[in-house]
């Protein structure tokens, strides 16, 4: 059953242009320049029930104010959008109770209060029974290891522990749908690896579809199966990350160490030199020829160690992002 | 209407805790209040010494007036006043506005009584008891009572559509102090009497746009001056500005563009 469903969702922002200045301050209390931002250009995906989908894209691509829209917090200035069978912007009770929304950069907790305060709080919000918000709260606590910091001023919590209670607070009420903006930012990396681990075993366990914004690419390799690219408010790739692997890498990568001092032309046929020193090179092999290529290595040149890696997944959005035919869609992947 | 009764108790409950979490602050706050009550009661007491009477209020009822304003200040303080008019714009500037949209409760309620605050909530029942003291001792019938406490809801929600409607200002645009301030002053002209007014304004004030005179309206029912049919008019008033208040409220939600 598809748990989200999204037709040539637009959004476009009027703001006026502030230059900077004393002079221009004034000159705008008389005369200011409309201007307009198209945030998300005929946005089209669908999402089925229980999916993890990644949703990439820079910074300003337009990921945030289409999770804001699915979430009902912004109108769109056009096309249609339905989650779990309702218009998100509509905001009714019954669809506001089945969703819930993690943003990295915000903070749902009140500030001076223990988070258990706030978990009491979003339990009346959304009704949730006494037994089962003991259970949940006891649940997430245990998976999330931070049973013994509920009692602790939010303001006192580290980032990492805040995000883990914000988390709590927005399972609270099991939500069929999760949009998660973020929710791994400024986190250290153990915190990050253990908020990967917990997302992935959330969704497995319980079956919540989720999308998830994020830029660090160990977040969507970890948990995504399935990404979904916007750039400029448009489009460009929905489909595996498999696929998009294979559809954007021609090659791999051959990190060779020498025992001896090689010369340049010795390496060149083998393909394209990115690194190169005379003990040490990293060379781009075509994916026909890599194996070849590393067998002649190994016997031809005094080889200290060989490494062949994949393309970091990375480097592969980071050729997306600025790649001048990315605001037309390239590809649509079937899962 | 229990859902959001027991809404209320758990926000007043977190809100109670977040609050007398700094007890000197507290503690402050609440004899501040009741000195600034005390203060305009004395100077209120000093001007009618001299003068026997200003537009039919004399030394005898003027507490009806004062108490009245008070009570209905505070109340609106316990509520929507702080919360739409200077927390509003400062949750919408943070960014976290956006968690108000997505929980399954109203959101007229949710920003109007985010903060309950409690440093009016003591001073509140102070003066509803100096209140029921003077009403007593004034032997008021308990019809007269009935339509006052009417007329004191009306009031409220009279300056709750006002509060509304300035603090949709804030999903078009960002203005940190001037609605806070232009309420404050519009509002507290009910401190006044302001049947001292000429007629055009009497008028104008009271009939017309009743927000500037809302608190004095029960006061002057009090004592007998303002009639049941007045009542009746001013209750009708008070819903059709309420409604539309609402709807003005929900129209300047569609221009929220959030924060990035």
């Amino acid at each position: 059953m598809t748990a989200i469903k999204v037709n040539n969702l637009s959004k476009k922002y009027e703001y006026y242009k502030k230059a900077p200045g004393l002079l221009a301050s004034v000159r705008s209390l008389f005369y200011r320049e409309k201007l307009y931002t198209e945030a998300v250009k005929n946005v089209s995906f669908s999402i089925e029930e229980g999916e993890l989908v990644g949703f990439l894209g820079p910074n300003g691509a337009g990921k945030t104010t289409t999770l804001k829209i699915l979430s009902g917090i912004l109108y769109p200035s056009s096309g249609e959008a339905r989650v779990l069978g309702y218009v998100p912007w509509q905001r009714k009770k019954q669809y506001q109770k089945q969703f819930a929304i993690v943003m990295g950069q915000k903070n749902q907790l009140w500030w001076d209060l223990p988070a258990m305060d706030s978990f009491i709080l979003n339990k009346e919000i959304y009704e949730v029974p006494d037994q089962q918000f003991k259970a949940t709260v006891d649940e997430l606590a245990e998976l999330l290891e931070i049973k013994d910091i509920l009692d602790v001023q939010v303001r006192k919590l580290s980032l990492g522990e805040r995000m883990k209670c914000e988390l709590i607070a927005a399972l609270l009420h099991g939500p069929k749908v999760l949009f998660l903006d973020e929710p791994t930012i400024g986190l250290d990396v153990v915190s990050q690896q253990k908020m990967r681990e917990f997302i992935k075993k959330y969704n497995e366990q319980k079956k919540t579809t989720i999308l998830l914004t994020s830029h660090y690419m160990e977040d969507v390799e970890a948990l995504c199966k399935r990404v979904i690219i916007i750039n400029q408010g448009t489009l460009i790739y929905d489909g595996t990350l498999e696929a998009l692997m294979d559809k954007y890498v021609d090659h791999k990568v051959l990190t060779i160490t020498f025992t001896k001092p090689v010369m340049h032309d010795a390496i060149v046929s083998y393909g394209k030199i990115e690194d190169y020193s005379p003990l040490r090179a990293v060379i781009h092999a075509t994916n026909d020829r890599v194996k070849k290529a590393a067998a002649e290595i190994l016997t031809k040149l005094p080889v200290d160690d060989i490494l062949i890696d994949e393309v970091p997944v990375e480097e592969v959005i980071r050729k997306i992002f600025t790649s001048h035919v990315t605001n037309s869609v390239i590809a649509s992947e079937t899962k | 209407m229990k859902r959001y009764l027991k809404l209320l108790i758990v926000l007043a409950r977190v809100n109670f805790i977040r609050q007398t979490a700094y007890r000197p602050s507290f503690i402050l706050a609440l004899v501040g209040k009741f000195l600034r009550a005390i203060l305009f009661v004395a100077f209120a007491d000093a001007i009618f010494r001299n003068v026997p009477e200003i537009a039919g209020w004399t030394r005898a009822n003027i507490p009806f007036l004062i108490l009245s304003l008070f009570v209905l200040e505070f109340l609106i303080g316990i509520g929507f006043h702080r919360n739409l008019l200077f927390f509003m714009y400062e949750w919408i500037d943070r960014g976290e506005y956006d968690y108000f949209l997505v929980r399954p409760v109203n959101p007229i309620f949710l920003t109007s009584f985010r903060v309950i605050d409690f440093f009016d909530m003591i001073p509140l029942l102070g003066m509803i008891t100096i209140m029921v003291w003077y009403i007593v001792i004034a032997h008021t019938p308990l019809v007269v009572v009935a339509g006052y406490i009417i007329l004191l809801a009306t009031a409220y929600f009279i300056l709750f559509a006002f509060a509304l409607m300035l603090s949709a200002i804030n999903f078009r645009t960002l203005i940190p102090t001037g609605i806070g301030r232009l309420y404050e002053s519009i509002g507290r002209l009910n401190r006044f009497p302001l049947d001292v007014l000429p007629k055009f304004w009497r008028i104008a004030l009271f009939y017309v746009v009743p927000v500037a005179v809302a608190g004095n309206i029960p006061a002057k029912f009090l004592i007998g001056t303002w009639s049941w049919l007045q009542l009746g008019y001013i209750a009708g008033f008070a819903v059709i500005i309420f409604v539309i208040a609402v709807k003005f409220w929900y129209y300047g939600l569609r221009h929220y563009s959030s924060v990035a």
